[in-house]
């Protein structure tokens, strides 16, 4: 089983794959006449070492990111939130613990393959910086927070670098000019 | 459910994060809320049009015809930000390391209480997965022994289906290395002897794991390998 989406990105720069005549699943995007709104509903455990990080202004700055992209793109902008009690499990992904962060979108299995939700998980054991540092159990909570927003938005990983939807360690944190192209290429021209 | 193989693990140090690995900020997106309005995102001429692709078909699991109706069914996607994965890294993350042969593929289920779930039609509940079951052939140990059943994560069941980023499903008659861990998701599994795949990486002709990160490895270098890093 292979997620297709992954080959919009791998595709740039160079050999632009085209969704204006075909409509597979990497080209699958939020529809363009919905609004949408973002809440983070925060569970924290006051036992974790990284208790007092607070992602909302690392979320906040990965919605910036991609309205520079485009200011019309379908991406929120307004980041509530909802403080719940702690949860115990991170369940929704496969097992392992070693991933820092993951989304799960889900769109219409009938074609044109509209996005209806997304949800992005942070994985409360890592604890986050924001000196670019990546490992195991540390990674750069600006970075993760953009390259979690991009899939929100539709994007896949993308085997070229500088790419902020290209999974793992970076140097950079901000949406570079192959997340660009992964952009217009789904939705169109700004 | 999380009994035996979990405690166990949990024992061994061998899991990190069977339970307690929680998500610690939750972000979800919803259309129709207030806030940005899509105004300039307009896709090309046609772009709302049913369309198909001969690579689409290659790439994902076949949905019936019946599924091309608006509203019959949803399809979702996990996708993963996390350092490259190791030898090291998939070894730590598992309580049992196998080389075999994937024999076939069972009936994908729900993770719920009894396996079923209404359609979907609009939505994708948060903690709602699909799990399919594997049977292997051939099974060379190289960490612990074979549980009595794998899951992976994903699969269709009627129109909708779960796909993993990076995570293909193997085919039938592929041999492959499999890395299994217990499930943090207590309702995926109906005794504690199912392990799931966190990693799968294919076996040459020639008799070499083709791992992502640490490069052509043979066989029996891959078990010691394995072995040394669970120690």
């Amino acid at each position: 089983m292979v997620l297709g989406w992954t080959q919009l990105n791998n595709n740039y720069p160079g050999s632009p794959v085209s969704c204006t005549n075909v409509d597979p699943w990497w080209c699958w995007r939020w529809p363009k006449n919905g609004s949408l709104s973002a809440t983070v509903d925060i569970y924290l455990d006051s036992s974790l070492a990284n208790a007092n990080i607070d992602l909302r202004s690392d979320v906040r700055k990965g919605i910036n990111q991609w309205h520079l992209v485009c200011a019309a793109n379908p991406i929120l902008n307004e980041v509530s939130t909802n403080v719940g009690t702690p949860i115990q499990e991170y369940r929704g992904s496969l097992d392992d613990p070693s991933a820092w962060a993951e989304t799960l979108v889900s769109a219409q299995s009938a074609s044109p393959h509209r996005i209806v939700s997304a949800l992005t998980r942070f994985n409360y054991l890592v604890t986050w910086n924001r000196s670019l540092t990546f490992d195991a159990t540390h990674a750069d909570a600006r970075k993760v927070a953009t390259h979690e927003l991009g899939h929100a938005e539709g994007l896949g990983h993308t085997g070229h670098s500088p790419a902020v939807m290209r999974q793992g360690a970076t140097t950079y944190w901000k949406v570079q000019t192959d997340d660009v192209l992964g952009m217009q290429a789904a939705y169109g021209s700004c | 459910v999380l009994t035996g193989l979990t405690r166990a693990a949990r024992a061994s140090g061998s899991l990190i994060a069977i339970v307690g690995l929680a998500a610690a900020f939750v972000v979800a997106l919803t259309v129709g809320r207030s806030s940005a309005t899509l105004t300039g995102a307009t896709p090309p001429p046609g772009q709302d049009e049913p369309a198909s692709s001969s690579v689409q078909d290659s790439l994902a699991p076949t949905l019936a015809a019946s599924c091309e109706t608006v509203g019959s069914g949803l399809t979702s996607s996990i996708s993963f930000d996390r350092p490259d994965p190791t030898l090291a890294t998939e070894t730590h993350a598992s309580s049992a390391v196998l080389i075999a042969t994937i024999a076939s593929f069972g009936t994908p289920t729900w993770n719920t209480a009894d396996g079923t779930h209404e359609p979907l039609t609009d939505h994708w509940p948060r903690d709602l997965l699909i799990y399919t079951p594997v049977t292997l052939n051939a099974i060379d140990a190289a960490l612990d022994g074979a549980p009595e059943g794998i899951l992976f994560l994903g699969g269709t069941i009627g129109c909708d289906r779960l796909m993993v980023e990076g995570s293909e499903f193997p085919s039938v008659g592929e041999r492959v290395a499999l890395f299994l861990a217990p499930s943090h998701d207590d309702r995926a599994v109906s005794d504690a002897q199912h392990l799931s795949v966190i990693a799968a990486w294919p076996v040459d002709n020639a008799g070499n794991v083709l791992t992502p990160a640490d490069g052509i490895m043979p066989i029996a270098t891959f078990k010691t390998s394995v072995q040394k890093l669970a120690q």
